[in-house]
């Protein structure tokens, strides 16, 4: 594996319980991200896509195998170590945005430098906020935004800790396709500004295009890995 | 996360919720909980001090020392140490003697400072206008009872004998606070102590009766009684309101009880709010707490942070709560101030105290385990919506809540009876309304059909939110059955008390009517429309052996120098059961009864004092002769009816051979009271004695006592209110988000409107028959076991009261939710 993987994979299986029986959701998969890298994981319903980003991330443990995400080998961590190095290292997005309802959309994007203990934190989310163009909602709760424009506080926030690695669970799988579009524009304008490696589940075959790598999971299986571009 | 960041971060936290609006359900619910629990704690607290003025007005002093001779000089000087009060009397038998003419009377002598509490009333002409006087007569003066003047036919300014002193007659006197025992017999005459010695009538080995009374701060008396209490000797006695409470303390206690049992149940109240509005919460939190776990927070960092919020939210919420119960308390006494003593004295801090406590048992004991739950969800959540949070011992974490508000409210009601009756009323009702809301889910599930598509619908939408039914339905009943309860046993106690003392109450006893004179005297009452009572043939005797062992032997220790084997005691035959009267052990009068010796019913507070049991032989001696009689019954007599009632009762015919006169009571109004001078003149063997001024002191604080159980219950029906409101508030979220699909699914809002009132009257029947199942538990367990009242189920409730609840929230659940029909779906199911 390259020295300069920031996630490594190796033979790790997911397996759950339904009524009883064993179903084996994610089978024997292997991989590496290179820091700086994008990768895009896709596939049907089911295939085990989120599964597998949810183990990458740590908030899952596999049944089987083992997971480095940024030098730290999170397969033998607890939860509770597994959320410092979330802290630490790792942002994220989500296809339901999962803003927090009461919070502004400033207070949204403060939250993780809040959980940090940073200095200078609101400055840094007004700075972000208008960097995605959302200088003039800083005090709308997320109800009163709409879906991209929600989506964009979720980026800010996502990327004002200048993570190490920034999952998505399907970014724009809520979006229409125009604002969906704009919305990939600015996850990869921000994924470069700020030297993130980026580890992406969606449908969008012409968003999974724009990342350097792509595995197809079938049945919890990878079926093709390639070098997208 | 360290200590100042988490600290840092709830509250900004905190800030955040409350600006968004999530918070003001909880805290509504938290702030008008400890509102009116302060609020009736402030209030029962001033009203009990008032009470306690009131009742030490009725003693004479705060503490009062009895005693056969002088108290060593010791004793009065330590009292001066404490900055007590003091003022002396002495109390002994004579005879006064006019013109030859000798009456039997008490004799008080007291000292300038006598009274220290409460008022001597003095008239200047026989049933003339009283006034208040601050000091006894002055040397050589000599006030009287108003039946020493009939019977010796006085005038003011006439002269009296006392022992070898002449005193001038200046004042009749119409009250006197420490007079204790209104039934006794012998008149009252009043001197001044620096004549005492001019009388020459207390010998060495005289009977006298010493008293001292002393009043003072409540911690300065304290600290004497505690000195005082190791220097009593067997003979002497301490007085206060904890050894002797005034007749009206039977109304007192049950109004205490009362007020306690209402509080108690503004915490069960305030228990459901917080806890529903805690577990709403909590639900709308699982994403928030998975996208902070998501974000890097830990478990620890989750549970402090909201238990950091949940902290300063009671601290908070117990100061302003508090504050607004002292208001609500204040504007209380202000509007009540026509009907309240002058000074009522300021409630204490412990009101405060259990304010705060309460603040934080409710919030934190009903809130944490929703918290905790919280803390446990998996951060994969927001990847997984389905994923619930982990399930934790519920029943655990509730239970040890319930315990500690249980003994919360022991300490509070200081009545492990009464706390326990509730508790085990609420359980029982809680197992009880699970089965009857799941048999009557049963039942709407195989009758549904037969309703129309509506009705039908709400129906259903009732039936597939079991769960969520069933916990609301819990927390209607449980606050209905609460109020419910309140409500009638306040409704109980007050007719119990006016049955006590309806207007007419008789205001005069007559004793010593002669046998031949019987007819006459009952002729002359109905002449003058008066209304008497029974006339009751009366024999004075003591009570000599207790199954042929001389009295003294045959009682306890403690209880040698009993008042009852001191004196004569009042005997009378009847033949009926008076109604104020309740056997409790043995029966009344029956003809299979072993005859041989006369039977008798006998009080049972004396019984128990003289360790009396049924089938005793009892002796007694009666002028000339000694006799026996068996004790048949036991009874408890109502001593507040003011009616003539007496320790020992005999079968009918068994005083007839010893020398008896009759007593009875009667009402005399306001205007009839010049007939009293006619009755004494032609009866002037007759004595007559006025309760007047004792029933008015009763009266008045009966009527203080209604009005702070009138308002206590507004308290805890204020506290309903909102628990309903708060548990109608909780299941908008799944109401308006179903709403808004049914409208897109294209329903009318005709139909909807239908449903939802089906659904809000099923579920407000179901109610209805839980509060009034609940509420004939508790009262049937607290009449008999508490109040010791006569417990009868209210049919006409059982019958009503469901329609009754559907009916209100079938109207007001429908209107708490026209949210549904009014706003936009879309804009709903964005907002959810």
């Amino acid at each position: 594996m390259s020295n300069k993987a920031i996630i490594e994979v190796s033979a790790v299986e997911k397996t759950v319980f339904m009524g009883g029986e064993p179903l084996q959701i994610l089978q024997a998969t292997s991989m590496a991200i290179d820091k700086g890298d994008s990768l895009a994981i896709v596939g049907a319903s089911g295939s085990g896509k989120s599964t597998l980003l949810g183990l990458l991330a740590g908030l899952d443990l596999p049944t089987k195998g083992n997971i480095r995400l940024a030098g730290h080998m999170i397969t033998d961590l607890s939860e509770d170590q597994r959320a410092a190095v979330r802290l630490q290292h790792v942002g994220f997005v989500f296809q339901s945005f999962q803003l927090m309802p009461n919070l502004t959309a400033l207070e949204n994007v403060m939250l993780p430098l809040e959980l940090q203990n940073a200095a200078e934190i609101e400055a840094k989310a007004r700075q972000i906020l208008d960097r995605v163009g959302l200088a003039a909602r800083l005090q709308h709760y997320p109800k009163q935004l709409s879906g991209g424009e929600q989506q964009r506080v979720a980026l800010a926030r996502a990327f004002i800790t200048e993570p190490t690695v920034l999952f998505a669970d399907e970014p724009t799988g809520n979006l229409d396709s125009h604002t969906g579009e704009r919305i990939a524009d600015l996850l990869f304008q921000l994924n470069q500004e700020k030297q993130t490696t980026l580890v992406l589940v969606t449908h969008d075959k012409k968003l999974a295009s724009r990342c350097q790598q792509l595995i197809t999971l079938e049945a919890g299986k990878i079926v093709t890995a390639s070098e997208a571009r | 996360m360290k200590l100042t960041q988490r600290v840092s971060f709830a509250l900004k936290q905190l800030w955040r919720e409350w600006k968004a609006g999530e918070l003001y359900i909880l805290v509504a619910a938290l702030l008008i909980a400890i509102s009116s629990h302060t609020a009736i704690g402030f209030f029962t607290d001033r009203i009990e001090k008032a009470m306690e003025l009131k009742s030490r007005d009725l003693l004479g002093g705060d503490l009062i020392i009895k005693s056969p001779e002088p108290v060593p000089s010791e004793w009065i000087e330590t009292a001066e140490k404490h900055d007590l009060k003091i003022a002396q009397t002495q109390q002994f038998s004579s005879v006064v003697i006019n013109k030859d003419v000798l009456l039997l009377v008490s004799v008080k002598s007291v000292n300038d400072q006598y009274p220290l509490k409460g008022h001597l009333k003095v008239t200047d002409t026989l049933y003339g206008s009283e006034e208040a006087v601050k000091q006894g007569p002055k040397p050589g003066e000599i006030w009287v009872e108003a039946r020493v003047m009939n019977a010796l036919q006085l005038q003011i300014a006439s002269s009296l004998t006392l022992g070898s002193a002449e005193f001038k007659l200046t004042k009749i006197i119409t009250q006197e606070p420490d007079r204790g025992n209104f039934y006794s017999f012998t008149p009252r005459v009043m001197i001044n102590q620096n004549d005492l010695q001019k009388t020459e009538i207390l010998q060495p080995g005289s009977r006298v009766s010493y008293n001292y009374l002393f009043a003072g701060s409540e911690a300065d008396v304290g600290q004497f009684k505690l000195w005082l209490q190791a220097k009593l000797t067997p003979r002497q006695e301490i007085i206060d309101l904890q050894t002797e409470r005034p007749s009206v303390s039977n109304a007192l206690d049950k109004a205490q009880q009362y007020m306690g049992l209402a509080s108690l149940l503004a915490v069960l109240l305030a228990s459901v709010a917080i806890a529903s509005s805690a577990k709403h919460y909590s639900e709308r939190h699982y994403d928030t707490s998975a996208m902070l776990r998501c974000l890097g927070c830990q478990q620890q960092d989750i549970l402090a942070i909201y238990f950091i919020q949940l902290t300063f939210l009671a601290l908070l919420a117990g100061c302003i709560g508090t504050l607004i119960g002292w208001l609500a308390q204040s504007v209380l006494v202000f509007l009540l101030s026509d009907f309240l003593p002058e000074a009522v004295p300021l409630p204490g801090l412990s009101a405060f105290w259990s304010g705060m406590a309460i603040s934080f048992l409710v919030l934190h004991g009903f809130s944490l385990p929703s918290i905790i739950r919280l803390s446990t969800m998996s951060p994969l959540r927001v990847l997984r919506k389905d994923l619930p949070p982990m399930s934790l011992s519920a029943w655990l974490v509730y239970g040890g809540a319930l315990l500690l508000v249980v003994m919360m409210m022991w300490f509070y009601t200081g009545s492990i009876k009464l706390t326990l009756g509730v508790v085990l009323g609420v359980v029982l009702v809680f197992i009880l309304a699970a089965l009857l809301i799941a048999f009557s889910f049963w039942l709407l599930g195989k009758t549904a059909h037969l309703f129309s598509l509506p009705v039908r619908a709400g129906l259903r939408n009732l039936l597939r939110r079991r769960q969520h039914a069933l916990g609301q339905v819990m927390a209607f009943g449980l606050t209905l059955m609460a109020m419910l309860v309140v409500l009638s046993i306040r409704t109980e106690l007050l007719a119990n008390w006016q049955s006590t003392l309806p207007d007419d109450a008789p205001n005069y006893f007559a004793i010593n009517i002669l046998d031949k004179n019987k007819a006459a005297f009952e002729n002359f009452l109905s002449q003058n429309n008066i209304s008497k009572n029974t006339l009751y043939p009366m024999v004075r005797g003591r009570l000599t052996r207790i199954n042929g062992v001389p009295v003294r032997e045959a009682v306890s220790k403690e209880e040698q120098d009993h008042e009852s084997l001191n004196r004569e005691l009042n005997l009378t035959a009847i033949a009926e059961l008076q109604e104020d009267n309740k056997i409790i052990a043995g029966s009344w009068w029956s003809d299979a009864f072993d005859k041989k010796h006369p039977q008798l019913s006998i009080e049972s507070r004396l019984a128990e004092k003289l360790g009396i049991e049924l089938g005793d032989q009892l002796t007694f001696f009666t002028g000339y002769k000694e006799w026996e009689a068996e004790v048949q019954s036991i009874r408890l007599v109502k001593w507040e009816s003011f009616r003539p009632n007496f320790y020992l009762v005999f079968e009918p015919g068994a005083l007839n051979d010893l020398p008896f006169t009759y007593m009875t009571s009667f009402y005399l109004p306001e205007g009839k009271r010049h007939s009293l001078n006619e009755l004494v003149k032609t009866f002037p063997e007759i004595t007559i004695f006025e309760l007047d001024a004792l029933l008015v002191q009763v009266k008045t604080i009966l009527t203080q006592l209604t009005l702070a159980v009138e308002y206590v219950l507004l308290f805890v029906l204020a506290a309903g209110f909102s628990v309903t409101l708060a548990a109608l508030k909780a299941s908008m979220d799944s109401r308006l988000q179903e709403g808004a699909l049914i409208r897109t699914l294209g329903a009318s809002r005709q139909m909807i409107k239908r449903s939802q009132w089906s659904e809000f009257a099923a579920m407000g029947f179901i109610t209805g028959i839980i509060a009034v199942a609940g509420t004939e538990l508790v009262k049937g367990f607290s009449y008999y076991f508490i109040f010791h009242l006569n417990y009868q189920p209210t049919l006409w409730a059982w019958v009503l009261l469901p329609f009754l609840t559907a009916l209100v929230i079938g109207v007001f659940g429908p209107y708490s939710s026209r949210k549904i029909l009014t706003k936009s779906p879309v804009l709903v199911l964005r907002e959810l």
